[in-house]
């Protein structure tokens, strides 16, 4: 929720010429001090609940990456009012949101499921994938589906760029 | 090719939130900070104008995860049915929050859809950090033989509240 909530404020500062948005680095600046106290305190409470939780991290070091972008995203909202340009403090937040999910996911590799009970064993990508013809199929769609995604998204961009105060929107 | 699939599935997983994290960012900050009329406006603009294309993201995450991982998608649909549901209609109240306020000029009728807007986006913020430390932390498994789940009701069903969260109940618990 908090992450969110700056990644919104820095949004809504790139987005607008709304009249909050001075104040919303204000708020960003506090927010993150709250994401930085619970990122500690999640880490802890990890640690205690799953103790194998950060194996991943030790016996794979190149995925160090992914809690370094998140490190990088958290300590640079730190500098929020010094940014010259608000696109950087969006693309710190976009890194914060990058680096929490792909760390979650590495560190979970190749479970995708854990299991809490010692009966069933975790779901991973092994147990639980199609054939592998099912896999090659999938990836003729993908393939289709990422170009229609991407055509979507380019043209969006082009007709949503800079600021959205004069843009008509919902009457 | 289950790795591929996984980083690809990954990688779309987090630019929905990356996309539409924003959009439900704008919601939160819309309902504690927007007081004038013209913030309120220009936040629902800057989360209305995009919301839609975001949640494309989402719908091809679900779709790959069908594709590529089957019994997963299946696994995680049915045991988080309840809590999946309910992000659902959340999603709905806000998009519909962002499409109704501005088609009457009635100032109930404006707060109404803010305020959809706003909670829905809290709530989905916190309904997916919730999903996120379930999956980190792991869920109670129940078997499968034959690929045909076995029942066991107790297993990795969660309910947000069952017989004994009733008000008739003689133990209340969550």
């Amino acid at each position: 929720m908090v992450t969110l909530a700056i990644h919104g404020a820095n949004w809504i500062i790139l987005k607008t010429n709304s009249s909050i948005n001075g104040n919303l680095k204000n708020v960003i600046f506090k927010l993150n001090i709250a994401l930085a106290a619970l990122t500690l305190f999640s880490l802890a409470v990890w640690k205690t609940v799953s103790p194998n939780s950060l194996d991943n991290f030790a016996h794979k070091p190149y995925l160090l990456i992914f809690p370094i972008i998140y490190l990088t995203g958290l300590v640079g909202l730190f500098f929020i009012k010094k940014l010259k340009k608000d696109i950087h403090s969006f693309v710190l937040s976009s890194l914060l949101i990058l680096g929490g999910i792909t760390s979650s996911l590495a560190s979970l590799f190749p479970v995708i499921l854990p299991s809490v009970n010692s009966i069933n064993g975790p779901l991973t990508i092994y147990n639980t994938a199609s054939s592998e013809y099912g896999l090659s199929v999938a990836l003729n769609w993908g393939i289709i589906g990422f170009i229609l995604l991407f055509v979507y998204m380019i043209i969006q961009k082009r007709l949503m760029d800079g600021k959205v105060d004069k843009m008509d929107y919902g009457h | 090719m289950e790795t591929f699939w996984f980083i690809i599935i990954a990688i779309v997983l987090a630019v929905f939130f990356i996309l539409d994290g924003y959009d439900f960012g704008a919601g939160i900050i819309h309902l504690f900070l927007a007081k004038t009329e013209n913030d309120k406006e220009l936040i629902a603009k800057s989360a209305g104008l995009f919301w839609d294309s975001n949640e494309v993201w989402l719908v091809a995450a679900g779709g790959m995860l069908f594709m590529a991982f089957p019994t997963f998608y299946a696994s995680v649909f049915s045991g988080f049915y309840l809590p999946l549901i309910i992000v659902l209609w959340l999603i709905i109240f806000r998009a519909i929050g962002l499409e109704f306020r501005g088609q009457f000029h009635f100032q109930m009728w404006k707060d109404i859809w803010d305020k959809s807007f706003g909670v829905s986006s809290l709530l989905l913020a916190l309904f997916f950090g919730i999903a996120l430390g379930n999956i980190v932390r792991g869920v109670n498994l129940g078997g499968v033989e034959n690929g045909v789940s076995i029942y066991e009701g107790h297993y990795f069903f969660l309910p947000l509240w069952d017989s004994s969260f009733s008000p008739l109940s003689e133990t209340l618990e969550l």
